[in-house]
């Protein structure tokens, strides 16, 4: 059963989609398509946080990556043989990059496209690779508008509220499970097993807060200051278990209740 | 230096785990048997799409946790499925701008529903949307002819890289090294730093880095695992090393990671170990069992 901010954001996204792709068919603009891409992938973190971030990286990531593209179509242009070397060259960076952080990929898929597309639509005359990249950097910019309009004027900060207090509960949720699983069976390895897994859960609300400001405009409210103190309490966690010259079960046991009282409010 | 020794100065810094590697080499190896395979078959349009398509399907079987290679070459089939009939269904109901839209609409709102609870599969639904307006754009399949035709094409194409997937060499262990000389590295500029703790996030993340790859590696990366811990845990809470303990430790661990890095086994009493077991028994007695645990992963 998904969560009433899960719920809510997926109705906000498929307003978006169904928006941007009435932009796409009703505008006279030939490469309007791009509007349509731009707001699905802005909004394809799914998270209104992870969102906002990503608007910005696309938005640069495009930039440089339509200028490469213009180079290698430019380069293309006088040396076509050397088509099948570039594809291997950009299939590797592909493979390389679909892990790194969304502006490094943007700009390797902006390349792809951008040579796929010439290659799949457009009559090739010496203008071609220039006015792309520049349909293609409007499209973009007008896509991530969109998103952002949408964000800030329609759907609001209430889903996004909601969406941090849910990831913070879940977030101690998890941690409790994790810390009475420790007290289930207190050794060296559970130790750093429980550090190393409360580390990794505690990732995705950090992801959150470091684009807290641009989503919510303010830093100091409740939802934000409860993901501050879970997050807090994450490190506390961590350090109590791998950082201390000794585990000190009584530690355990009184962040274990901080928890549990927590969760209860 | 090349892109496959496990140390690597220019890709480290980008790649601390040597996943991108990975994917890296296997899109390029599944990139080249494509361009390859399409001299010999005919395409019904320009290939592009088919080619990313089942691109896709590499990178996500690389990426989805599998256990086997089969379950691997399940995954790609299954992501070249959902994607190519993802693009037909868009290219079925483009005939009428309202359907067109409706369609958009209803797709987009069923698949977030249904996909979305699933964390493993949280990229797909977007991708799946992406790769249907791709359609609009790419010449879609839109009578029951040129889908069927197109499902063949794609099917060649999925299965030159079911070829790449099956016969890919395992470099899990590649990771696991990778992450125990991030563990080491980390160890060597911060041994004495009384800031430095385990709960930095470079040595966390490479110690879960590890454990989770441990289903996929011989027991023998288990052990080197427990002796990771086992010598985090002794020596590097410890601050109260005496400088030449830590000097001692220092060069152990640096020779560790050149021997790491060479695929080679750690030189036989070393001198600089020997002569740390007369100053501190206790860190001695560590760094012979992650020693020890590294030399049995060769073996």
């Amino acid at each position: 059963m998904s969560s009433v901010a899960t719920r809510t954001r997926v109705n906000q996204i498929t307003i978006l989609a169904g928006a941007s792709f009435l932009f796409y068919a009703i505008s006279d603009w030939n490469e309007s398509i791009w509007i349509l891409f731009s707001t699905l992938v802005v909004a394809g973190p799914f998270s209104t946080f992870l969102g906002f971030g990503k608007a910005k990286d696309r938005f640069f990531g495009t930039l440089v990556g339509v200028f490469i593209a213009f180079c290698l179509e430019s380069l293309l242009r006088f040396v076509p043989s050397i088509l099948p070397i570039v594809a291997y060259c950009i299939a590797f960076i592909m493979g390389f990059m679909v892990t790194r952080p969304y502006k490094y990929f943007i700009i390797v898929i902006t390349v792809c496209v951008c040579l796929s597309y010439t290659y799949m639509n457009t009559p090739y005359t010496s203008f071609t690779p220039i006015l792309f990249v520049i349909d293609r950097a409007l499209g973009v910019f007008v896509g991530v508008l969109i998103f952002l309009v949408f964000q800030k004027f329609v759907f609001g900060t209430g889903n996004s509220k909601l969406e941090l207090l849910e990831e913070g509960h879940d977030n101690l949720k998890r941690l409790q499970a994790t810390l009475q699983q420790y007290q289930a069976s207190p050794d060296l390895m559970t130790a750093y097993a429980s550090a190393e897994n409360i580390f990794n859960s505690s990732q995705q609300i950090k992801s959150y807060m470091a684009s807290a400001h641009l989503v919510l405009g303010e830093t100091n409210t409740p939802e934000v200051v409860y993901a501050k103190q879970v997050i807090r309490l994450n490190d506390r966690a961590v350090r109590i278990l791998i950082d201390e010259a000794t585990v000190a079960p009584e530690k355990i046991a009184k962040l274990l209740h901080v928890v549990d009282l927590k969760l209860e409010r | 230096m090349s892109v496959f020794t496990i140390k690597n100065r220019f890709l480290d810094p980008y790649d601390p785990f040597w996943i991108c590697r990975i994917l890296a080499l296997k899109a390029s190896t599944a990139a080249l048997l494509m361009f390859l395979g399409h001299v010999f078959l005919k395409s019904p349009a320009v290939p592009m799409m088919y080619m990313l398509t089942s691109l896709i399907g590499v990178i996500a079987s690389e990426i989805l946790p599998a256990k086997s290679k089969l379950e691997r070459v399940s995954h790609l089939i299954g992501v070249v499925f959902i994607l190519s009939t993802t693009g037909f269904l868009f290219g079925m109901f483009s005939y009428f701008t309202l359907t067109l839209f409706l369609f958009v609409v209803v797709f987009t709102y069923v698949v977030l529903r249904f996909f979305v609870p699933n964390t493993q599969a949280a990229a797909l639904p977007v991708l799946m949307i992406i790769w249907g307006t791709i359609q609009f754009e790419g010449g879609a399949s839109t009578d029951l002819m040129a889908v069927a035709n197109s499902y063949l094409y794609y099917f060649e194409f999925t299965a030159i890289c079911a070829i790449v997937v099956f016969f890919f060499p395992d470099f899990t262990p590649n990771i696991a090294k990778s992450a125990f000389i991030r563990i080491l590295e980390s160890d060597v500029n911060n041994i004495g730093s009384p800031k430095h703790g385990n709960s930095n996030p470079a040595v966390l993340s490479a110690l879960f880095m590890l454990r989770t790859k441990l289903p996929a590696l011989p027991d023998s990366y288990q052990v080197l695992y427990e002796s990771v811990v086992r010598f985090q845990n002794e020596c590097m809470k410890n601050h109260h090393l005496d400088s030449q303990a830590q000097q001692l430790i220092r060069s152990v661990l640096l020779t560790l990671i050149h021997a790491i890095d060479r695929r080679h086994l750690f030189p036989q009493n070393y001198a600089e170990l020997q002569a740390l077991r007369t100053i501190n028994e206790s860190a001695y007695v560590a760094l012979e069992r992650l020693i020890e645990g590294y030399d049995k992963c060769l073996a």
